[in-house]
């Protein structure tokens, strides 16, 4: 599955850096933004968190072309998870988050097998549906979840044993960003193994795919249940960095905020998921600060914008930019 | 034992409620040629879409080495050795030459062949799927279909609006592929390339078989495949 792509070595070591290429980016700018607002870094842990959710909702939409508007399904299960695991067995961080990816990705494997085998409005109605069926159990299964009031009062125990998360948030925020790097490196090698190509083929044509023997139901629900446990991860890493779990993580905005985010950075290249996250939480906050009550007019506005001069996202600016100077 | 690789029996098939292919029952031997020809609309890629399990089967059954594979998705029938070569060759357009290929690596199977094969496509293979050429993207699509090692290859209208001289080279390809032991089928609506190449011809007509011939025989005398199929024979 993790096969290079690229046969002779200089193209293998290309291939290499290209891997590593975001996470690196992704590391430097945190440093960057670790030392020029160390006073936001809680604001700065929620971006990074999101990034991660967006990123494993690129693997599914803009990779496998499957466009749901479900994904909170599996951030709310494993954001569940890892506090109730917290409140109830360990307050490991690390363990939480494995829990919280195992949930995730249960969570999308029974989802998936159902939700796999529709196309188009079926599939976004059904994914909508299972996550508002979750929101209502969550709030019924008041002995578990805490109902409406959600799990309050998670707490989690030092990273590795060593470092204590402080109230400034610092160990918060280097904890997420290693997280958003790992997730990175392995979306990376995954979107660049032969796994990775027949899923952009799915995307292209499933049914060429077929044709030359791929098992197209069997890679989607793969690519389903790997995004799902990298959602958990995500749902995890906000039950442990805030304390607390509520069943709005089943939200159905939460869902279309993940799909506007991806689209307004641009879907099927994992930089466009970072971008998109990074543009619509700054404006998000913002906006929110001048208007609390309008601020989605700025999202719609932009959203508009982009949709129409750049079709394929803000990551395309550059090519966009550089085709319109070519013909003046 | 019997040395018939592809077996049609009786298949009724199209899509959704209609019926395109009509009680069409047809054997076709290890490493034959076999050469499909008929009008336009009456049934050619319907044909091979079925074998390949991609159209509505209502009736029949189909067997290949002997074993039923009629309820069988066209990807399981790709891994049991049949492959296709789409009249649209659906070449994925965001990939490049090499990401297209190792799409449709199976184990066993090197990139390295396709390149042997088409050397061409070893030049290009950093290019995107829409920057070849209608010839490259034919080359790419047959060398995509070879790398999932079929034992028999099913190849519809490869040389459809392509230049005489790529037109030339293909064939070359198809011949040799049959020269290795290949079993192959052309869908061609150039009777005169079809005979060339095939050893066996079989027309169609409204989703029948109207017609069946070694290629030998109609190329000595060629007005009885126009009589069936109205088609003057170049």
């Amino acid at each position: 599955m993790t096969t290079p792509v690229l046969s002779s070595s200089p193209r293998r070591a290309a291939t290499s850096l290209s891997v590593l290429l975001p996470s690196v980016c992704v590391l430097a700018g945190a440093a960057l933004a670790f030392l020029m607002f160390p006073y936001d870094l809680s604001f700065l842990t929620r971006i990074v968190i999101m990034m991660i959710f967006v990123v494993s909702f690129d693997l599914i939409l803009g990779q496998a072309g499957i466009a749901t508007l479900g994904h909170a399904a599996m951030y709310g299960c494993g954001a569940y998870a890892a506090g109730l695991i917290a409140l109830h067995l360990s307050p490991d961080p690390i363990l939480g988050l494995a829990i919280g990816a195992v949930a995730g990705a249960v969570m999308a494997w029974i989802s998936g097998l159902i939700l796999l085998r529709t196309h188009g409005i079926t599939l976004l109605m059904i994914s909508i549906a299972m996550t508002m069926v979750l929101q209502e159990a969550a709030s019924q299964a008041r002995w578990l979840t805490g109902g409406a009031d959600g799990l309050a009062g998670i707490t989690v125990s030092p990273l590795l044993g060593l470092f204590e998360f402080d109230f400034v948030g610092q160990v918060a925020f280097i904890y997420s960003v290693s997280v958003l790097a790992g997730v990175l490196l392995l979306c990376q090698i995954l979107i660049s193994s032969p796994f990775g190509l027949a899923l952009r083929g799915i995307e292209g044509s499933a049914s060429r795919m077929r044709a030359i023997g791929t098992p197209v139901y069997r890679r989607k629900v793969t690519v389903y249940v790997i995004a799902g446990a990298i959602a958990g991860i995500a749902g995890a890493l906000t039950a442990q960095v805030t304390g607390l779990v509520g069943i709005e993580v089943f939200n159905f905005s939460l869902s279309a905020d993940v799909m506007v985010m991806l689209i307004l950075g641009g879907a099927g290249r994992l930089y466009g998921a970072l971008i998109g996250t990074l543009l619509f939480m700054v404006v998000h906050h913002l906006a929110a600060s001048v208007d609390p009550f309008n601020w989605l007019f700025v999202i719609g506005f932009m959203l508009i914008l982009v949709v129409f001069v750049l079709p394929k996202g803000l990551i395309s600016l550059p090519t966009r930019v550089t085709q319109l100077l070519r013909r003046t | 034992m019997s040395n018939i690789l592809l077996e049609l029996d009786g298949v009724v098939a199209g899509y959704g409620d209609t019926h395109v292919i009509r009680n069409v029952s047809l054997s076709i031997t290890k490493g034959q040629r076999l050469a499909i020809v008929g009008r336009n609309g009456v049934g050619k890629t319907t044909l091979l879409s079925t074998i390949m399990g991609q159209t509505r089967q209502h009736a029949g059954a189909i067997r290949l080495k002997g074993a039923a594979i009629t309820s069988l998705a066209s990807h399981q029938r790709a891994r049991l050795g049949i492959g296709i070569v789409p009249q649209t060759r659906d070449i994925f357009g965001s990939l490049t030459v090499e990401e297209n290929l190792v799409a449709g690596l199976r184990d066993g199977s090197s990139i390295e062949e396709a390149f042997e094969l088409f050397p061409r496509l070893k030049e290009r293979r950093s290019n995107g799927g829409r920057q070849l050429s209608g010839g490259e993207q034919q080359m790419l699509s047959i060398a995509r279909a070879l790398l999932g090692k079929p034992e028999i290859i099913l190849l519809d209208e490869p040389l459809e609006g392509l230049a005489p001289v790529i037109c030339e080279m293909l064939m070359g390809v198809f011949h040799k592929l049959a020269d290795k032991g290949h079993t192959v089928v052309l869908v061609e609506q150039h009777i005169g390339l079809a005979l060339g190449f095939a050893e066996r011809v079989i027309a169609l007509d409204q989703g029948k078989i109207v017609f069946e011939e070694k290629a030998a025989v109609l190329t000595s005398n060629r007005t009885e495949l126009d009589r069936h199929i109205g088609l003057s024979v170049r």
